[in-house]
Protein backbone atom coordinates (compact mmCIF):
# COMPACT_ATOMS: atom_id res chain seq x y z
CA UNK A 1 0.00 0.00 0.00
CA UNK A 2 3.12 2.56 0.70
CA UNK A 3 4.71 1.58 -2.45
CA UNK A 4 1.31 2.35 -4.19
CA UNK A 5 1.36 5.92 -2.38
CA UNK A 6 4.87 6.34 -3.28
CA UNK A 7 4.14 5.42 -7.29
CA UNK A 8 0.90 7.74 -7.45
CA UNK A 9 2.23 10.86 -5.51
CA UNK A 10 5.60 10.38 -7.72
CA UNK A 11 3.22 10.89 -11.15
CA UNK A 12 1.58 13.59 -9.42
CA UNK A 13 4.50 15.31 -9.21
CA UNK A 14 6.02 14.66 -12.49
CA UNK A 15 2.82 15.99 -14.06
CA UNK A 16 1.69 18.96 -11.64
CA UNK A 17 4.92 20.04 -10.69
CA UNK A 18 6.33 21.81 -7.73
CA UNK A 19 4.01 24.74 -7.36
CA UNK A 20 1.31 21.71 -6.32
CA UNK A 21 2.43 20.66 -3.33
CA UNK A 22 0.76 21.16 -0.22
CA UNK A 23 1.15 24.43 1.68
CA UNK A 24 2.63 22.82 4.86
CA UNK A 25 5.40 21.16 2.62
CA UNK A 26 6.16 24.31 1.42
CA UNK A 27 6.73 26.53 4.17
CA UNK A 28 9.16 23.81 5.36
CA UNK A 29 10.81 23.56 2.42
CA UNK A 30 10.70 27.20 2.56
CA UNK A 31 12.33 27.19 6.01
CA UNK A 32 14.95 25.02 4.94
CA UNK A 33 16.03 26.86 2.23
CA UNK A 34 16.04 29.81 4.45
CA UNK A 35 18.73 28.42 6.58
CA UNK A 36 20.78 27.00 3.87
CA UNK A 37 20.50 29.60 1.39
CA UNK A 38 20.86 32.26 3.68
CA UNK A 39 19.65 35.89 1.24
CA UNK A 40 19.51 34.35 -1.59
CA UNK A 41 16.13 35.76 -3.50
CA UNK A 42 16.94 33.26 -6.99
CA UNK A 43 19.14 30.37 -7.25
CA UNK A 44 19.54 29.22 -11.05
CA UNK A 45 20.58 25.88 -11.21
CA UNK A 46 22.36 24.27 -14.29
CA UNK A 47 19.95 26.62 -16.66
CA UNK A 48 19.97 26.29 -20.30
CA UNK A 49 17.41 27.70 -22.34
CA UNK A 50 16.32 27.39 -25.85
CA UNK A 51 15.10 29.75 -28.52
CA UNK A 52 13.55 26.59 -30.82
CA UNK A 53 16.98 24.40 -31.55
CA UNK A 54 19.34 27.22 -30.61
CA UNK A 55 20.71 27.18 -27.20
CA UNK A 56 21.13 30.38 -25.91
CA UNK A 57 21.79 29.71 -22.24
CA UNK A 58 24.26 26.92 -21.37
CA UNK A 59 24.59 25.60 -18.13
CA UNK A 60 23.71 28.49 -16.05
CA UNK A 61 24.50 28.34 -12.47
CA UNK A 62 23.90 31.68 -10.08
CA UNK A 63 22.49 32.76 -6.58
CA UNK A 64 20.99 36.33 -6.86
CA UNK A 65 21.55 38.05 -3.59
CA UNK A 66 17.99 39.38 -2.01
CA UNK A 67 17.24 43.07 -1.66
CA UNK A 68 20.84 43.90 -3.56
CA UNK A 69 21.46 45.11 -6.95
CA UNK A 70 22.65 42.29 -9.69
CA UNK A 71 24.30 43.62 -12.56
CA UNK A 72 24.46 41.29 -16.10
CA UNK A 73 27.26 42.41 -18.30
CA UNK A 74 28.47 41.09 -22.08
CA UNK A 75 28.68 41.68 -25.33
CA UNK A 76 25.58 42.43 -27.50
CA UNK A 77 23.86 38.28 -28.06
CA UNK A 78 25.50 36.80 -24.62
CA UNK A 79 22.45 36.31 -23.06
CA UNK A 80 22.12 38.96 -20.69
CA UNK A 81 18.86 39.77 -21.64
CA UNK A 82 17.83 36.22 -21.99
CA UNK A 83 18.64 35.06 -18.95
CA UNK A 84 16.90 38.31 -17.37
CA UNK A 85 13.95 37.32 -19.14
CA UNK A 86 13.57 33.67 -18.01
CA UNK A 87 13.32 35.30 -14.51
CA UNK A 88 9.62 36.60 -14.92
CA UNK A 89 8.80 33.32 -18.28
CA UNK A 90 8.71 36.72 -20.73
CA UNK A 91 10.26 34.03 -23.37
CA UNK A 92 6.59 32.35 -23.19
CA UNK A 93 4.91 35.03 -24.89
CA UNK A 94 6.82 33.27 -27.94
CA UNK A 95 6.31 30.04 -29.11
CA UNK A 96 9.32 27.31 -29.37
CA UNK A 97 11.34 28.62 -26.14
CA UNK A 98 12.34 25.99 -23.90
CA UNK A 99 13.88 25.38 -20.24
CA UNK A 100 15.60 22.68 -18.87
CA UNK A 101 17.02 23.28 -15.23
CA UNK A 102 15.42 25.09 -12.18
CA UNK A 103 15.14 29.11 -11.02
CA UNK A 104 14.43 28.44 -6.89
CA UNK A 105 12.19 31.64 -5.84
CA UNK A 106 13.13 31.64 -2.22
CA UNK A 107 12.18 32.02 0.38
CA UNK A 108 8.60 29.54 -1.34
CA UNK A 109 10.94 27.20 -3.12
CA UNK A 110 8.95 27.68 -6.19
CA UNK A 111 10.72 26.37 -9.30
CA UNK A 112 10.33 29.51 -11.90
CA UNK A 113 11.58 27.15 -14.43
CA UNK A 114 8.39 24.46 -14.28
CA UNK A 115 5.82 24.70 -16.77
CA UNK A 116 2.96 24.20 -13.94
CA UNK A 117 4.20 27.59 -12.55
CA UNK A 118 1.20 30.81 -12.31
CA UNK A 119 2.57 33.04 -14.50
CA UNK A 120 0.28 35.85 -13.58
CA UNK A 121 1.35 35.44 -9.51
CA UNK A 122 5.14 34.93 -10.74
CA UNK A 123 4.63 38.26 -12.94
CA UNK A 124 2.93 40.02 -9.71
CA UNK A 125 5.93 38.86 -7.85
CA UNK A 126 8.56 39.76 -10.53
CA UNK A 127 8.23 43.17 -12.12
CA UNK A 128 9.82 44.65 -15.20
CA UNK A 129 11.13 47.26 -16.82
CA UNK A 130 12.15 48.12 -20.60
CA UNK A 131 14.84 49.34 -22.04
CA UNK A 132 12.00 52.20 -23.64
CA UNK A 133 9.71 53.78 -21.47
CA UNK A 134 6.18 51.83 -22.34
CA UNK A 135 3.06 53.62 -20.40
CA UNK A 136 -0.07 53.15 -21.08
CA UNK A 137 -2.26 55.25 -22.89
CA UNK A 138 -4.05 56.44 -19.91
CA UNK A 139 -3.56 59.04 -17.23
CA UNK A 140 -0.49 59.35 -14.72
CA UNK A 141 -2.97 58.13 -12.10
CA UNK A 142 -4.25 55.26 -14.07
CA UNK A 143 -0.71 53.96 -15.33
CA UNK A 144 0.13 52.85 -11.67
CA UNK A 145 -3.26 52.00 -10.32
CA UNK A 146 -3.73 49.81 -13.63
CA UNK A 147 -1.30 47.07 -11.68
CA UNK A 148 -3.60 47.25 -8.52
CA UNK A 149 -7.04 46.97 -10.30
CA UNK A 150 -5.74 43.99 -11.97
CA UNK A 151 -4.78 42.13 -8.82
CA UNK A 152 -7.84 43.01 -7.11
CA UNK A 153 -7.55 45.97 -5.32
CA UNK A 154 -11.07 47.77 -5.37
CA UNK A 155 -10.71 50.22 -2.17
CA UNK A 156 -10.36 53.74 -3.75
CA UNK A 157 -8.48 55.42 -0.98
CA UNK A 158 -6.07 52.12 -0.68
CA UNK A 159 -5.21 52.52 -4.40
CA UNK A 160 -4.64 56.29 -3.86
CA UNK A 161 -2.35 56.06 -1.28
CA UNK A 162 -0.95 53.15 -3.36
CA UNK A 163 -0.41 55.46 -6.46
CA UNK A 164 1.18 58.18 -4.14
CA UNK A 165 3.94 55.54 -2.35
CA UNK A 166 4.79 54.53 -5.77
CA UNK A 167 5.11 57.53 -7.20
CA UNK A 168 6.75 58.92 -4.22
CA UNK A 169 9.36 55.61 -4.10
CA UNK A 170 9.72 56.45 -7.75
CA UNK A 171 11.18 60.05 -7.09
CA UNK A 172 8.20 61.60 -9.53
CA UNK A 173 5.56 62.57 -6.76
CA UNK A 174 6.23 66.24 -6.56
CA UNK A 175 6.84 66.53 -10.68
CA UNK A 176 3.24 65.52 -11.27
CA UNK A 177 1.71 65.45 -7.86
CA UNK A 178 -0.86 68.73 -9.45
CA UNK A 179 -1.04 66.88 -12.47
CA UNK A 180 -2.20 63.17 -12.00
CA UNK A 181 -4.78 63.16 -14.51
CA UNK A 182 -2.99 64.70 -17.58
CA UNK A 183 -1.89 61.49 -20.25
CA UNK A 184 1.06 59.72 -19.27
CA UNK A 185 2.25 60.75 -22.69
CA UNK A 186 2.67 64.18 -21.53
CA UNK A 187 5.52 63.29 -19.45
CA UNK A 188 9.38 63.56 -20.64
CA UNK A 189 10.98 60.30 -21.71
CA UNK A 190 12.87 60.39 -18.00
CA UNK A 191 9.09 61.10 -16.54
CA UNK A 192 8.10 58.24 -18.14
CA UNK A 193 10.82 56.11 -17.35
CA UNK A 194 10.36 56.56 -13.63
CA UNK A 195 6.17 56.30 -14.31
CA UNK A 196 7.34 52.22 -15.27
CA UNK A 197 9.20 51.76 -12.57
CA UNK A 198 6.58 53.27 -10.31
CA UNK A 199 3.99 51.42 -11.91
CA UNK A 200 6.41 47.80 -11.51
CA UNK A 201 6.54 48.67 -7.92
CA UNK A 202 3.31 49.72 -6.97
CA UNK A 203 2.15 46.12 -6.05
CA UNK A 204 5.07 45.32 -4.32
CA UNK A 205 7.17 42.83 -6.30
CA UNK A 206 9.74 40.66 -4.60
CA UNK A 207 12.20 41.47 -7.89
CA UNK A 208 12.22 44.30 -9.93
CA UNK A 209 13.78 43.48 -13.61
CA UNK A 210 15.57 46.32 -15.73
CA UNK A 211 16.29 45.74 -19.21
CA UNK A 212 18.86 48.60 -20.54
CA UNK A 213 16.51 50.69 -18.40
CA UNK A 214 18.64 54.33 -19.59
CA UNK A 215 20.05 53.38 -22.79
CA UNK A 216 17.23 55.39 -24.32
CA UNK A 217 17.74 58.52 -22.09
CA UNK A 218 19.83 61.55 -21.56
CA UNK A 219 22.47 62.25 -18.86
CA UNK A 220 20.52 63.75 -16.26
CA UNK A 221 17.54 61.20 -16.41
CA UNK A 222 19.90 58.58 -16.44
CA UNK A 223 21.61 59.63 -13.35
CA UNK A 224 18.27 60.13 -11.96
CA UNK A 225 17.26 56.56 -12.64
CA UNK A 226 20.39 55.45 -10.96
CA UNK A 227 19.67 57.32 -7.99
CA UNK A 228 16.30 55.65 -7.71
CA UNK A 229 17.58 52.02 -8.60
CA UNK A 230 20.11 52.31 -5.40
CA UNK A 231 17.32 53.68 -3.18
CA UNK A 232 15.21 50.57 -4.30
CA UNK A 233 17.30 48.33 -3.33
CA UNK A 234 16.27 48.80 0.60
CA UNK A 235 12.70 47.65 -0.43
CA UNK A 236 13.53 45.16 -3.98
CA UNK A 237 15.87 42.28 -5.00
CA UNK A 238 17.08 44.28 -8.16
CA UNK A 239 18.54 42.77 -11.19
CA UNK A 240 19.72 44.52 -14.14
CA UNK A 241 21.28 44.23 -17.65
CA UNK A 242 23.53 47.02 -19.13
CA UNK A 243 25.88 47.49 -21.80
CA UNK A 244 27.35 50.32 -19.75
CA UNK A 245 29.38 49.06 -17.80
CA UNK A 246 30.67 51.97 -15.90
CA UNK A 247 26.77 52.29 -14.57
CA UNK A 248 27.28 48.28 -13.29
CA UNK A 249 30.03 49.42 -11.98
CA UNK A 250 28.23 52.96 -10.39
CA UNK A 251 25.57 51.06 -8.99
CA UNK A 252 25.70 47.59 -8.43
CA UNK A 253 26.48 45.54 -5.74
CA UNK A 254 27.07 42.31 -7.41
CA UNK A 255 27.62 41.45 -11.47
CA UNK A 256 27.75 38.47 -13.47
CA UNK A 257 29.34 38.27 -17.27
CA UNK A 258 28.57 36.44 -19.77
CA UNK A 259 30.07 35.55 -22.97
CA UNK A 260 28.23 33.03 -25.57
CA UNK A 261 25.41 31.92 -23.43
CA UNK A 262 27.69 31.28 -20.36
CA UNK A 263 27.94 32.95 -17.10
CA UNK A 264 31.76 33.46 -17.15
CA UNK A 265 32.47 35.14 -14.08
CA UNK A 266 29.93 35.99 -10.95
CA UNK A 267 31.47 38.14 -8.14
CA UNK A 268 30.94 41.61 -5.91
CA UNK A 269 31.06 44.29 -8.57
CA UNK A 270 34.01 45.51 -6.77
CA UNK A 271 36.37 42.61 -7.23
CA UNK A 272 34.87 41.90 -10.96
CA UNK A 273 36.24 45.60 -12.11
CA UNK A 274 39.46 45.72 -9.96
CA UNK A 275 40.12 41.72 -9.68
CA UNK A 276 38.78 39.67 -12.62
CA UNK A 277 39.82 35.97 -11.98
CA UNK A 278 39.17 35.01 -16.03
CA UNK A 279 40.87 36.44 -18.84
CA UNK A 280 37.81 36.66 -20.86
CA UNK A 281 36.28 39.10 -18.26
CA UNK A 282 39.80 41.19 -18.45
CA UNK A 283 40.00 41.29 -22.09
CA UNK A 284 36.14 42.73 -22.01
CA UNK A 285 36.68 45.06 -19.31
CA UNK A 286 39.59 46.58 -21.10
CA UNK A 287 37.90 46.63 -24.47
CA UNK A 288 39.41 44.20 -26.48
CA UNK A 289 36.20 43.06 -27.73
CA UNK A 290 33.16 43.74 -27.69
CA UNK B 1 28.29 40.34 -33.35
CA UNK B 2 31.00 40.79 -31.75
CA UNK B 3 33.87 42.73 -32.80
CA UNK B 4 37.57 42.05 -31.30
CA UNK B 5 39.96 45.16 -31.11
CA UNK B 6 44.25 45.29 -31.66
CA UNK B 7 45.09 46.04 -28.16
CA UNK B 8 47.99 48.27 -29.79
CA UNK B 9 46.28 49.94 -32.39
CA UNK B 10 43.09 49.13 -31.59
CA UNK B 11 41.70 48.77 -35.27
CA UNK B 12 39.52 45.75 -36.34
CA UNK B 13 40.61 42.42 -36.11
CA UNK B 14 39.72 38.69 -36.45
CA UNK B 15 39.55 36.72 -33.35
CA UNK B 16 42.00 34.76 -33.57
CA UNK B 17 44.76 36.73 -35.13
CA UNK B 18 48.19 36.21 -33.36
CA UNK B 19 50.07 39.34 -35.23
CA UNK B 20 47.86 42.12 -36.01
CA UNK B 21 47.97 42.97 -39.63
CA UNK B 22 48.44 46.57 -39.11
CA UNK B 23 50.75 46.94 -36.47
CA UNK B 24 52.21 43.96 -36.42
CA UNK B 25 51.89 43.63 -32.45
CA UNK B 26 52.15 40.42 -31.22
CA UNK B 27 49.15 39.23 -28.69
CA UNK B 28 50.97 37.03 -27.15
CA UNK B 29 52.88 39.95 -25.59
CA UNK B 30 48.77 41.12 -24.41
CA UNK B 31 48.19 38.01 -22.98
CA UNK B 32 51.09 37.80 -20.49
CA UNK B 33 50.25 41.21 -19.40
CA UNK B 34 49.22 42.18 -15.79
CA UNK B 35 45.38 42.89 -15.35
CA UNK B 36 47.08 46.37 -14.71
CA UNK B 37 49.16 46.93 -17.55
CA UNK B 38 46.36 45.93 -19.60
CA UNK B 39 44.04 48.67 -18.05
CA UNK B 40 46.71 50.98 -18.66
CA UNK B 41 47.30 49.89 -22.37
CA UNK B 42 43.46 50.68 -22.58
CA UNK B 43 43.71 53.94 -22.45
CA UNK B 44 43.86 54.76 -25.79
CA UNK B 45 41.07 52.64 -26.18
CA UNK B 46 39.54 54.66 -29.13
CA UNK B 47 35.58 54.23 -27.65
CA UNK B 48 35.12 56.82 -25.30
CA UNK B 49 33.05 55.07 -22.50
CA UNK B 50 35.71 52.51 -22.31
CA UNK B 51 38.65 54.71 -21.95
CA UNK B 52 36.47 56.48 -19.11
CA UNK B 53 35.57 53.29 -17.52
CA UNK B 54 38.94 52.65 -17.12
CA UNK B 55 39.63 55.54 -15.53
CA UNK B 56 37.31 54.92 -13.27
CA UNK B 57 38.37 51.35 -12.47
CA UNK B 58 42.38 52.92 -12.23
CA UNK B 59 40.67 55.35 -9.47
CA UNK B 60 38.93 52.41 -7.48
CA UNK B 61 42.00 50.54 -7.68
CA UNK B 62 44.63 53.84 -7.12
CA UNK B 63 46.66 52.49 -9.35
CA UNK B 64 49.77 54.51 -9.15
CA UNK B 65 51.72 53.37 -12.43
CA UNK B 66 49.16 54.60 -14.68
CA UNK B 67 49.62 58.28 -13.44
CA UNK B 68 52.57 58.73 -16.32
CA UNK B 69 49.73 57.31 -19.00
CA UNK B 70 47.06 59.94 -16.95
CA UNK B 71 49.61 62.84 -17.50
CA UNK B 72 50.05 62.35 -21.02
CA UNK B 73 46.38 62.04 -21.70
CA UNK B 74 45.66 65.52 -20.26
CA UNK B 75 47.39 67.00 -23.29
CA UNK B 76 46.31 65.10 -25.83
CA UNK B 77 42.58 64.13 -24.73
CA UNK B 78 39.94 66.21 -26.19
CA UNK B 79 36.67 64.72 -24.53
CA UNK B 80 35.91 66.88 -21.20
CA UNK B 81 33.84 64.58 -19.61
CA UNK B 82 37.27 61.93 -20.04
CA UNK B 83 39.51 64.66 -18.94
CA UNK B 84 37.07 65.24 -15.80
CA UNK B 85 36.60 61.20 -15.09
CA UNK B 86 40.36 61.92 -14.58
CA UNK B 87 40.30 64.70 -12.41
CA UNK B 88 38.29 62.73 -10.21
CA UNK B 89 40.23 59.64 -10.65
CA UNK B 90 43.36 61.78 -9.34
CA UNK B 91 41.65 62.80 -6.10
CA UNK B 92 41.05 59.35 -5.10
CA UNK B 93 44.78 58.63 -5.99
CA UNK B 94 45.48 61.32 -3.97
CA UNK B 95 49.65 61.05 -3.24
CA UNK B 96 52.25 63.73 -4.30
CA UNK B 97 52.81 62.48 -8.31
CA UNK B 98 48.44 62.81 -8.54
CA UNK B 99 48.70 66.09 -6.31
CA UNK B 100 51.67 67.23 -8.92
CA UNK B 101 49.34 66.29 -11.79
CA UNK B 102 46.00 68.34 -10.65
CA UNK B 103 48.18 71.53 -10.01
CA UNK B 104 48.88 71.20 -13.80
CA UNK B 105 45.44 70.81 -14.90
CA UNK B 106 44.68 73.87 -13.41
CA UNK B 107 45.79 75.77 -15.84
CA UNK B 108 44.39 73.04 -18.46
CA UNK B 109 43.23 74.76 -21.95
CA UNK B 110 39.83 73.78 -21.36
CA UNK B 111 38.51 76.54 -19.06
CA UNK B 112 35.54 74.29 -17.71
CA UNK B 113 37.81 71.66 -16.76
CA UNK B 114 40.11 74.11 -14.21
CA UNK B 115 36.69 75.69 -13.02
CA UNK B 116 35.81 71.84 -12.38
CA UNK B 117 38.77 71.59 -10.52
CA UNK B 118 38.02 74.88 -8.81
CA UNK B 119 34.61 73.55 -7.76
CA UNK B 120 35.40 70.24 -6.42
CA UNK B 121 38.40 71.35 -4.73
CA UNK B 122 37.87 74.67 -3.35
CA UNK B 123 33.84 74.24 -3.32
CA UNK B 124 33.95 77.16 -0.45
CA UNK B 125 34.98 79.25 -3.46
CA UNK B 126 31.67 78.52 -5.71
CA UNK B 127 29.69 79.55 -2.66
CA UNK B 128 31.44 82.40 -2.50
CA UNK B 129 30.91 83.89 -6.04
CA UNK B 130 27.68 81.92 -6.27
CA UNK B 131 28.41 80.41 -9.36
CA UNK B 132 26.45 77.45 -11.15
CA UNK B 133 28.32 75.36 -13.41
CA UNK B 134 26.68 72.24 -15.17
CA UNK B 135 29.19 69.22 -14.23
CA UNK B 136 26.37 66.81 -14.68
CA UNK B 137 28.96 64.54 -17.23
CA UNK B 138 26.80 60.82 -17.20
Amino acid sequence: MVMVNTIIDSIKSLFLGATDRSMEEIKAKTKDNFKREGDVKLEVKELNFYYGEFKALKNINLKIPTKKITALIGPSGCGKTTLLRCFNRMHDLYPGSKYEGSIIFHPDGINIASPHIDLLDLRRRVGMVFQRPNPFPKSIFENVAYGLRVNGVRDKKLIKERVEWALQSAALWDEVKDRLDANAYSLSGGQQQRLCIARAIAIEPDIVLFDEPTSALDPISTSKIEELIMTLKEKLTIIIVTHNMQQAARVSDYTGFMYLGELIEFDKTQKIFTIPSQKLTEDYITGRFG
Amino acid sequence: MIHFFCPSCWRGISENIVICPYCNYDLKDFNALSYDDKLILSLKHPVKEIRRLIIFIIGLKKLKKALIELERMIDYEEDPIILMEIVKTLRQINDKGSRAILDKMRSHRFSIISQYIEQIEYPQIKEFYGKTINFNNK
